[in-house]
């Protein structure tokens, strides 16, 4: 048995690869298609790009509701009132906010359902299929739960839904233009009707499409879609319209300590950086950017540094200011006053200078936010070649904290650098509490803890230095103190 | 991290041209026309998506999954005639001078005759490579029912080969 089944293998292997190496192209065609090629990239410069490129891998796609439309051809023989309906039942369906389907898989011994839920403005796509495979759409990000390996993939979707599709108001919108183009196809579309069913059938030659319509809300209710050239095999799917979708995969049943990866290899490997809308680290850094939501609101926050390096800050974003104590250094940037203080206690001078803020000052007006900053404190000056990100929850003195590792390889002055940082975010207050970061640039790994005050050192003197110290201002402004 | 994967789409073009038309050639066997133009639609397709080519599969892997929907497009268009399978290929006076392409031709007939997604798991496994686990996942499936399905496959071919083949494999 074993013997004929290897038979078999050999025989379909040796007959398969000569198949695809039987046929020569006509001369002249690869030319012909280089011509096409070269005019293709040329006027795609200035093109927009399609309203939805669908590109939902694993079986049968998020997004087909959208692609059936394609499905819709009719015209020759129809009755212009079937015509009519089933483009009156689209519009009804793909005016709803919020679709989920049902979608049963019958194909040659592949058997169960997957569901699809859809909302738009913005467009949120969640994917569940019968292996437990569940995917989510949403903004610039792609994730998907592989149920086999645990773990989550974070992919950048820019070049899946373009901007065109994020921004659609409607799914008619949407379609319109399919329908139209699908309006000269052609295919005679004939309706029938049942209690509270208007069924419309497209024959499209052998084979007959039915689209169900609920006659009281003109919506779909369920479609059976035949597979074009695989005779037998038809695709159903049944439609509801809830209020609202899952808010995320997680809602789906995908486990909170499932361990989160991403494509950061094959993202620059095959694409230049300048062709990316994401990378992965600003993949990562959304993940960790939304669990820190909170920390955008804090007016202060006080850090306390411990390990490599030692010290205490406070920073204030508006209007700017950051307070510094490290060892025998205490000094106070005034944003509003576009001044840095610089205490000296061995001469008891206090120092005021504008000049040498530069790029200091400019990254943090940049950051925009204490979660601004707190993210600046992740990112490297060097291109990231590699990175790497789990995600876990731990309990600890009574608060519950999601723990973010990000591993990465970066560029550093011609070499490649590695470190680790780690995220403790409170799950009850979304800010960040702690940042452990290590790394073969840092002698020793230092950590960040944070907390958030009301408020903080208003001017140099509340961090301890002396009223007495003697000024020496370099601003071209003597005799003011600073404040 | 194989940075050597940061060819542009025109070396791509360059290498997989031949194994693209190759593939596209087999399925559509004999229709040599239809063929060079679902070469083409692929080739422009690939062109316009290869920004969102990722690197996950091979370049080629990736070129022909394009292939397949456009000649799933092209027979949904223009559906085959039922495929009638000689009953003794070899028996059959040739019609082709290459006997060849005529065997790769007959292969594809005996492909098209294939219910359902047997032909794509036949060719996911013997052209792609690709492993039970890789097929399941692929399709959203568990590795349990793509194991059985690929037994039926390999089955079905067998029994359509051994019927116009009869007494030429053991």
């Amino acid at each position: 048995m074993n013997t004929n089944a290897d038979n078999s293998d050999n025989l379909i292997a040796r007959e398969l690869t000569q198949a695809v190496t039987a046929f020569t192209p006509p001369a002249g065609l690869k030319d012909r298609i280089r011509e096409h090629i070269q005019n293709e990239q040329k006027s795609s410069r200035g093109r927009s790009a399609p309203l939805l490129r669908v590109l939902v891998p694993a079986a049968a796609a998020a997004v087909a509701l959208i692609a059936a439309s394609i499905w819709l051809f009719p015209a020759n023989g129809s009755s212009s009132a079937a015509y009519a309906g089933l483009i009156t039942a689209l519009e009804s369906t793909q005016e709803a906010k919020h679709v989920h389907w049902r979608a049963s898989i019958d194909l040659e011994g592949v058997r169960g359902q997957h569901e699809v839920w859809i909302s738009i403005g913005p467009l949120r796509i969640l994917n569940k299929l019968p292996s437990g495979v569940v995917q989510s759409i949403e903004g610039d990000c792609m994730r998907t739960y592989d149920p086999l390996e645990k773990t989550i993939k974070i992919e950048d979707a820019s070049s899946t839904v373009s901007p065109e599709a994020k921004s659609i108001t409607s799914f008619a919108e949407a379609v319109a233009g399919q329908i139209e183009d699908a309006r000269k196809a052609g295919h005679r579309v004939t309706e029938a009707r049942k209690p509270g069913l208007i069924i419309y059938t497209i024959h499209r030659h052998e084979a007959e499409d039915r689209y169900y319509v609920d006659a009281s809300t003109g919506r779909f209710v369920r479609t059976e879609e035949h597979s074009g050239w695989a005779p037998g095999h038809v695709y159903v799917r049944e439609f509801d319209y809830p209020s609202t979708v899952p808010a995320d995969i997680y809602a789906l049943g995908v486990p909170r300590e499932a361990k989160i990866t991403e494509l950061a290899e094959a993202i620059p490997s095959i694409m230049p950086a300048t062709a990316r809308a994401m990378s992965p680290f600003e993949i990562h850094f959304a993940e960790i950017m939304a669990a820190v939501k909170d920390s955008e609101t804090a007016d202060w926050a006080h850090i306390k540094i411990t390990g490599g390096m030692t010290g205490e800050l406070w920073i204030s974003v508006k209007p700017l200011r950051q307070a510094v104590i490290q060892e025998t250094r205490i000094q106070y940037l005034d944003g509003g006053h576009a001044a840095l203080h610089i205490y000296d206690p061995a001469e008891n001078t206090l120092t005021v200078q504008r000049e040498i803020l530069g790029e200091h000052f400019a990254k943090l007006q940049e950051a925009g936010s204490i979660r601004g900053l707190v993210m600046s404190a992740l990112q490297h000056q060097g291109d990231l070649h590699q990175a790497q990100m789990t995600q876990s929850r731990q309990e600890a003195d009574g608060r519950q904290y999601d723990i973010f590792t990000l591993n990465e390889e970066y560029e550093d002055e011609g070499t490649t650098a590695e470190s680790k940082a780690e995220v403790y975010v409170d799950v009850d207050t979304n800010r960040v509490e702690r940042l452990v970061l290590t790394g073969d640039r840092l002698t020793q790994p230092y950590t960040m803890q944070f907390d958030y005050p009301e408020t903080g050192p208003l001017d140099i003197y509340a961090l301890g230095v002396p009223q007495d110290a003697k000024i020496v201002d370099l601003t071209g402004q003597e005799g003011q103190r600073p404040r | 991290m194989s940075r050597g994967k940061q060819a542009d789409f025109s070396n791509v073009f360059d290498r997989h041209f031949e194994q693209v038309y190759g593939y596209v050639a087999y399925r559509l066997a004999p229709d040599a026309e239809a063929s060079a133009d679902i070469t083409q639609e692929t080739f422009l397709a690939a062109c316009k998506g290869w920004k969102s080519y990722r690197g996950d599969g091979t370049a080629l892997g990736w070129l022909r999954a394009i292939a397949r929907r456009k000649i799933a497009d092209h027979f949904r268009a223009r559906p085959p005639a039922r495929e009638q399978l000689p009953a003794d290929a070899a028996a059959s006076p040739s019609r082709s001078p290459d006997p060849t392409t005529e065997r790769a031709t007959l292969v594809a007939r005996i492909m098209r005759s294939l219910s359902n997604g047997q032909a794509e798991l036949l060719e996911d496994k013997y052209l792609e490579g690709l492993s039970v686990k890789q097929m399941a996942r692929r399709r959203g499936a568990s590795e349990q029912s793509i194991a059985s399905a690929l037994f039926r496959a390999r089955r079905a071919f067998r029994q359509r080969f051994d019927e116009v083949q009869p007494n030429k494999e053991t």
